[in-house]
């Protein structure tokens, strides 16, 4: 409907409205149309590529970051042996001395030569962990001969060449046969005669190489 | 505009892939090689590198030390290795002597090529058990004294006491000292 108003001169006509807000009003003026785009400041531009750049740069060194090669170095000590002491103890171990002969060594020298006298006998062996480094026994047989059974470990140690001194059957006789076990490891059988003495050869062959004479040490 | 648009495009792919990437892990181990290794002895005492001959008598240096020691006491038994071709280089010597009472000596000189410096120790210990009324009973005092010579030699003296005397103590440490009874260096 259509209001009617009288016209007269000097009046100018005004209707009034409701306007959409977002329009713009009397306090909103109207948005530009697509015809004619608003300008970009140049600071918002240079605001937008700095930030652009920035992010790039935390990309890049995210990516540098995450991609590197990460290179874990262990370094290991070598086990040197240092050599024995003259008990026959690893230098820098600690070790205590019993008085008996090591029972599967002992052994050995029982059933070879048919249990002799013993008239001597010593194990060295490591306090903290019970490994026996040498264990010796020196038994008397008949007629004077003695045989001295010796078997050591030397831990970390190379292996052993066997030798032997090719024993007669009848004294006089000196000499040892040495036999190895693991490296580092071996047994000699030491045997002394008087001259017309018979000498067990055989029984000592037999020490020399029974495996059960031989001691085991953790490499 | 465009440049900041390309820009940020750059960034999001570059952090799409970074977001993918994983560090390349490698291990690697370095065995640092220590000191030079001591040659390794045979039970003998002989070195695996020498050719030796054994005997089974005492050299007469430690024979000698003994003596100076022990003056009365009885060798029993004893050994020497000696380097085959060079018999007056000794690498370990034995000798095992009695002593009045039952008690046994004995002392043991060794030099390792290569070997390290040899701690100086001495072991007091005893063999006992316990009686049927609980009270402990010394069946023997032994004691053991290592001495150290030049690098990689030394003495051993071992001394086996039966019950609760020590008189033989001062002598055994006395000969474990003694110089004349180390190995002589090569």
């Amino acid at each position: 409907m259509t209001p009617e108003h009288p016209t007269s001169p000097g009046w100018i006509d005004l209707e009034i409205t409701a306007s959409d807000p977002a329009g713009g009003g009397l306090a909103n003026p109207p948005a530009p149309s697509a015809s004619s785009p608003r300008p970009v400041s140049r600071r918002t531009v240079i605001v937008a590529v700095t930030v652009a750049t920035l992010a790039l740069a935390v990309a890049i060194l995210g990516l540098v970051a995450r991609s590197r090669t990460v290179t874990t170095t262990t370094h290991l000590q070598a086990v040197v042996p240092v050599g024995v002491d003259a008990s026959g103890c690893p230098v820098g171990r600690t070790c205590r001395v019993s008085s008996d002969p090591e029972s599967v060594v002992l052994g050995a020298v029982d059933r070879a030569l048919e249990f002799p006298t013993v008239i001597g006998s010593g194990t060295v062996s490591d306090v903290s962990t019970n490994a026996t480094y040498r264990t010796t026994l020196t038994a008397v047989l008949n007629a004077g001969v003695s045989v001295t059974t010796t078997a050591q470990c030397v831990p970390g140690g190379s292996a052993v060449p066997e030798r032997s001194a090719g024993l007669a059957a009848t004294g006089p006789a000196d000499g040892a046969v040495v036999v190895p076990g693991a490296p580092g490891c071996s047994v000699v059988v030491l045997v002394r005669a008087p001259a017309g003495a018979p000498v067990p050869v055989q029984a000592i062959e037999h020490i020399a190489h029974d495996p059960s004479a031989q001691l085991h040490v953790a490499r | 505009m465009v440049a900041a648009t390309v820009i940020a495009a750059a960034a999001v792919v570059v952090g799409a892939a970074a977001g993918n990437a994983s560090p390349v892990h490698h291990a690697r181990t370095v065995v640092d090689p220590g000191p030079p290794a001591a040659v390794t002895t045979d039970a003998a005492g002989c070195p695996v590198t020498v050719r030796c001959t054994t005997s089974a008598t005492t050299s007469t240096q430690l024979r000698a030390a003994l003596r100076r020691a022990f003056p009365a006491a009885r060798v029993v038994a004893g050994a020497h290795t000696v380097e085959r071709d060079r018999p007056g280089v000794i690498y370990q010597a034995t000798v095992l002597g009695a002593l009045e009472g039952g008690a046994v000596v004995s002392a043991t000189a060794a030099c390792v090529p290569g070997g390290a410096a040899v701690v100086e120790q001495t072991v007091r210990s005893a063999n006992t058990s316990l009686d049927l009324a609980g009270n402990t009973v010394v069946h023997a005092r032994l004691l053991l004294e290592i001495v150290p010579g030049a690098a990689g030699c030394s003495v051993q003296v071992y001394l086996n006491s039966p019950g609760v005397g020590t008189s033989w103590d001062t002598a055994a440490i006395s000969l474990a000292h003694d110089p004349g009874a180390q190995v002589a260096p090569r």
